[in-house]
């Protein structure tokens, strides 16, 4: 079973386009959203979460089409947005008692065991509350009606280090069950780094890059040498360069390497980082 | 819905309680002007809830959770009606314990008049602030509001002549104001949903 499923998704705005995205997210397993401010992240979930209606192409969320009958499939789902958006005047305990009148699900007692363990105060208005607080009350909601599916945009953007590995530590917590998946999207490449199984690097509302993490860094390597070997290498090998003033660190394909250079371990954030340098500089 | 409903009356306890105090205090006041007063104020709620879930970004909370777009539109509707029916209650009660006997059928007939026009009103502000927002809508709001006013004036003018041909009509065919009200109520539900739904957030 898949748990998001979007075929030649296609979103116009005045000033940017999401183009023609194509991606499958299994269950069992974690999606990174990786992309720049502005990249299409939000609109990407946006769109899965019924918020906007594309202009064209599809959308599967847990099997079904998220243009019919979407309210059930709603119930299991856990939606984390670029911000939360509760009311103004509202407690953590009142939004535990709107949710138990809205997903059939509701587990109060794990909501309320998120707030001790996020240390959320309960009787606090919204409005009082920091960014970071307000990030986790959006976590522990999405946590707690029994989701099988996690969307995420930014979960850690604006927490603490120490905070931002808890949540991490509750993602991986979730993902255990096989019939669940998490979508994160995030700037922070080395969070997701740790908890995704799959990566999307997102750029300018292209897709660039859809790809088993695993095979991502298997395939890459950080070749650092000097320009003139790095332009005797065959044509495509190198997927982007930086040239440096004691050296060229470039972004290789691993098996194209001729033997006898020193290669090192790229990680996703160099991977992401060549990539788009590349795309930018109309390579890719 | 349910869940929709009770996130409203937190924000009106909460953010409102000194509009909710004048609308009791007006309603228990011995005086049918009032009333009027208490009853077209009550028509507003809907439209100063939607403006809080405006300036919060509540929708676009509301529409990642099990709820459809029509039910999201169909909460405010029935949030208001219930308050305005709780502001007639309230108003029966308050001329209960002023006068010690309970309404008579005129003065039912008169409640149920005004409650009518309230719900008017919230069929004709709902789709209005659903298009253009809150911000946007205040102006027509302004606009419908000076017109109920004036057609309210001008009905109790002239001596009340004019009030007593109304009244005469609408003892005729008493039940051409509330089947009115119905119709716009639900012309002015589609509208709504049919906004809502293309709505981008």
């Amino acid at each position: 079973m898949t748990a998001i499923e979007i075929k030649n998704l296609t979103k116009r705005y005045k000033d940017f386009t999401l183009d023609n995205i194509n991606l499958t997210l299994p269950t069992g397993c974690v999606m990174g959203l990786i992309g720049e401010n502005g990249a299409g992240k939000t609109t990407t979930i946006k769109l899965i979460s019924g918020l906007t209606a594309p202009d064209s192409g599809e959308i599967f969320v847990l099997g079904q089409n998220n243009k019919k009958n979407f309210k059930q499939v709603k119930e299991d789902i856990g939606v984390v947005l670029d911000e939360a958006y509760f009311p103004e005047a509202i407690s953590a305990k009142q939004v535990s008692n709107i949710m138990k009148n809205t997903f059939r699900n509701w587990d109060e007692t794990a909501f309320f065991s998120y707030l001790e363990k996020l240390s959320l105060p309960p009787k606090k208005a919204f409005k009082d509350f920091s960014r970071g607080m307000k990030m986790k009350l959006s976590i522990a909601v999405a946590l707690s009606h029994n989701a099988k599916l996690l969307i995420l945009d930014e979960p850690t953007s604006g927490l603490d280090p120490v905070v931002r590995d808890e949540i991490l530590d509750i993602f991986f917590d979730f993902i255990k069950d096989e019939q669940h998946a998490i979508l994160i999207s995030s700037h922070i490449v080395s969070d997701l780094e740790k908890l995704c199984d799959y990566i999307a690097f997102l750029h300018k509302g292209k897709l660039l890059i859809c790809e088993e993490k695993d095979k991502l860094l298997e395939q890459h390597a950080i070749l650092k040498c000097r320009k003139e070997d790095l332009d005797n290498l065959p044509s495509g090998v190198v997927k982007g360069c930086r040239n440096g003033e004691y050296g060229t660190e470039a972004l290789v394909r691993r098996e194209a390497v001729p033997a006898g250079f020193k290669l090192e371990r790229a990680t996703i954030e160099d991977i992401f980082l060549y990539s788009v340098k590349s795309a930018k500089e109309g390579k890719a | 819905m349910k869940g929709l409903l009770l996130k409203d009356f937190y924000i009106l306890i909460k953010q409102m309680k000194l509009v909710l105090l004048l609308i009791m205090l007006f309603a228990l006041l011995p005086q049918f002007s009032y009333t009027t007063f208490v009853l077209v104020y009550v028509s507003v709620i809907p439209v100063t809830l939607l403006a809080y879930d405006e300036r919060s970004k509540w929708n676009k909370l509301a529409l990642t959770m099990p709820y459809t777009r029509s039910e999201i539109v169909l909460s405010k509707y029935v949030f208001g009606i219930l308050f305005i029916g709780s502001a007639a209650l309230l108003v029966f009660i308050g001329n209960y314990i002023y006068t010690g006997v309970f309404m008579d059928v005129s003065e039912l007939k008169e409640l149920l008049l005004f409650s009518c026009i309230s719900i008017a009103t919230v069929s004709l502000l709902l789709p209005v602030v659903f298009k253009f927002g809150v911000e946007k809508g205040r102006i027509l709001f302004i606009l419908i509001t000076v017109f109920f006013s004036a057609l309210l004036a001008f009905i109790s003018s002239d001596n009340g002549a004019l009030f007593d041909k109304f009244t005469l009509f609408t003892e005729q065919y008493p039940f051409f104001i509330p089947l009115f009200t119905a119709v716009l109520l639900a012309l002015s539900i589609l509208t709504s949903v049919s906004i809502y739904i293309k709505k981008d957030f």
